[in-house]
């Protein structure tokens, strides 16, 4: 890069972190990554970009352009270690792999190779540990018992396999803890305390543990389902939106005309109407209701039984109608138009009012 | 039919595939170990009928495609007039690329049968 022309990327940096400091939003995210990448400060826009998922997980401008970092970032280690793996398959080896895929967000790629390395190595337990890490932070993103008891059975065979193993006891404890099974916890707390007696991390844990009343029985599974069934519970009652109903109400009144669009609706996952605008006055907004709930809640439940995690977005396409449902924070919008338009124009016009509607109001 | 899911499921970022009516009964299937056949079907089979009588309530009688993104995974389901071709692949997968795949594989079993 020229003098010039890298003056003139340094100008477009600094008036990117100018406009993501005054309007956080995804497309100043994107524009900030844009500018890093330009200057060739990959590791900079890659930092950036890991924040943006965690802030605008529906945002598609975030995702296609962190999709391309991460091919920039990882495509040559991916290669090398596919080629190692074939020429001599060591069991860090496909650890490794694994570990790169996993901070990618494929996880179902990384628990495949952890699998295939588990039956070639049953005695290896770096694949045990890097299973239970993803299944344990699953369970943090989606609530899911299924995702917790894979976390917790993962953590204690690698523990099986080495009773030094710091971390894997101490997230065994956290979670035993968390289960209210203290008898379990104390059992991990103090092996680990054994290790490290130092450590006022696993201290303060034995001490809340010692604390609780003993578990009744050891079913790991029941539990975990008490206990996502408790959280459901309480994100029901509750609604989390970035916004107030109001101002979702204002950004639903205020949506350009989609020349194909009937209805966009927006409800809580248990079918209460929060928002609606209507393009066209041709179907009942109560049918549309009735319908979205319905889909929702059989796909999004089909979909965390297959253990692919929650429903996040669906395009249902029929001769005459189109249906695409997105989830956003605890509500699931749905937008439906008539068949004929394309399937992407409408996608487009959901992207557009993901990117500078919903997060810019947030 | 076998062989036709067997192909579609060296494509890459698929992890499995069947045939599967609304009522659950499976025509053919090739998934790979981590799928739980019998499960997939009956989950399968269930979000089609739900789907159906859903559309319904809006008055559509006949849904030819949708696909459903999850936070791990996808599945695509495809009409094929008796049952439908559902196909369950990873997150990020160039979507372009396996829908041609898909189509493809629907267009072969749709004729294969005729």
């Amino acid at each position: 890069m020229g003098f010039f022309a890298r003056w003139r990327a340094k100008r477009a940096l600094k008036k990117s972190i100018k406009n993501v400091k005054k309007n956080p939003c995804p497309i100043n995210t994107v524009a900030l990554m844009d500018s890093y990448l330009n200057l060739g400060m990959l590791e900079e826009a890659y930092a950036v970009g890991k924040q943006a998922m965690e802030l605008y997980p529906m945002s598609a401008a975030v995702n296609a352009l962190l999709r391309k970092m991460f091919k920039m970032k990882y495509d040559e280690q991916i290669r090398s270690l596919r080629e190692k793996l074939r020429v001599q398959p060591l069991p860090t080896v496909y650890t490794m792999l694994a570990e790169i895929y996993s901070d990618m967000g494929e996880t179902e790629k990384a628990i495949e190779l952890c699998r295939e390395a588990i039956e070639k190595f049953p005695d290896y337990e770096g694949a045990y540990l890097m299973v239970g890490k993803i299944r344990y932070n699953r369970f943090l993103e989606e609530g899911s018992a299924k995702d917790g008891c894979e976390a917790v059975d993962n953590f204690e065979k690698a523990v099986k396999l080495n009773t030094s193993n710091h971390k894997a006891l101490l997230r065994l404890g956290e979670l035993y803890l968390e289960l209210g099974m203290p008898r379990r916890a104390i059992d991990k707390l103090r092996m680990a305390q054994m290790r490290r007696p130092d450590d006022e991390q696993v201290a303060a844990l034995l001490k809340s543990a010692q604390e609780m009343a003993p578990e009744r029985d050891d079913d790991v599974e029941g539990h975990f389902n008490e206990l996502c069934e408790r959280k459901r519970a309480a994100r029901q009652a509750e609604i989390l939106l970035r916004f107030s109903i109001e101002e979702l109400n204002k950004i639903f009144s205020h949506l350009e005309d989609l020349p194909s669009g009937y209805i966009i609706v927006a409800i809580t996952p248990d079918g209460r109407r929060l928002a609606s605008h209507s393009f066209r006055h041709i179907i009942d907004e109560q049918r549309v209701i009735l319908c979205v709930k319905s889909i929702f809640e059989s796909t999004n439940d089909a979909c965390q039984r297959m253990d692919i995690g929650g429903l996040r977005r669906a395009v249902f396409v029929g001769s005459t109608i189109q249906l695409h449902i997105f989830r956003f924070d605890d509500m699931v919008v749905a937008l439906l138009a008539d068949a004929k338009a394309g399937q992407k124009v409408v996608s487009e016009y959901i992207d557009n009012l993901i990117d500078k509607k919903l997060y810019v109001t947030a | 039919m076998k062989e036709i899911l067997e192909e579609l499921n060296k494509e890459v970022g698929v992890i499995g595939c069947l045939v599967v009516t609304p009522d659950g009964m499976v025509v053919a299937s090739a998934l790979k170990p981590s799928l739980d056949q019998d499960a997939v079907a009956a989950l399968a089979s269930r979000m089609i009928h739900s789907v159906q009588q859903a559309m319904g309530l809006l008055g559509e009688n006949k849904t030819d495609k949708f696909f459903v993104n999850s936070s791990y995974g996808r599945i695509l389901f495809f009409d094929i007039e008796i049952a439908y071709l559902a196909v369950v692949t990873h997150q990020n997968i160039d979507i372009e690329q396996t829908l041609i795949a898909v189509k493809a594989a629907a267009y072969k079993i749709t004729h294969r049968r005729a």
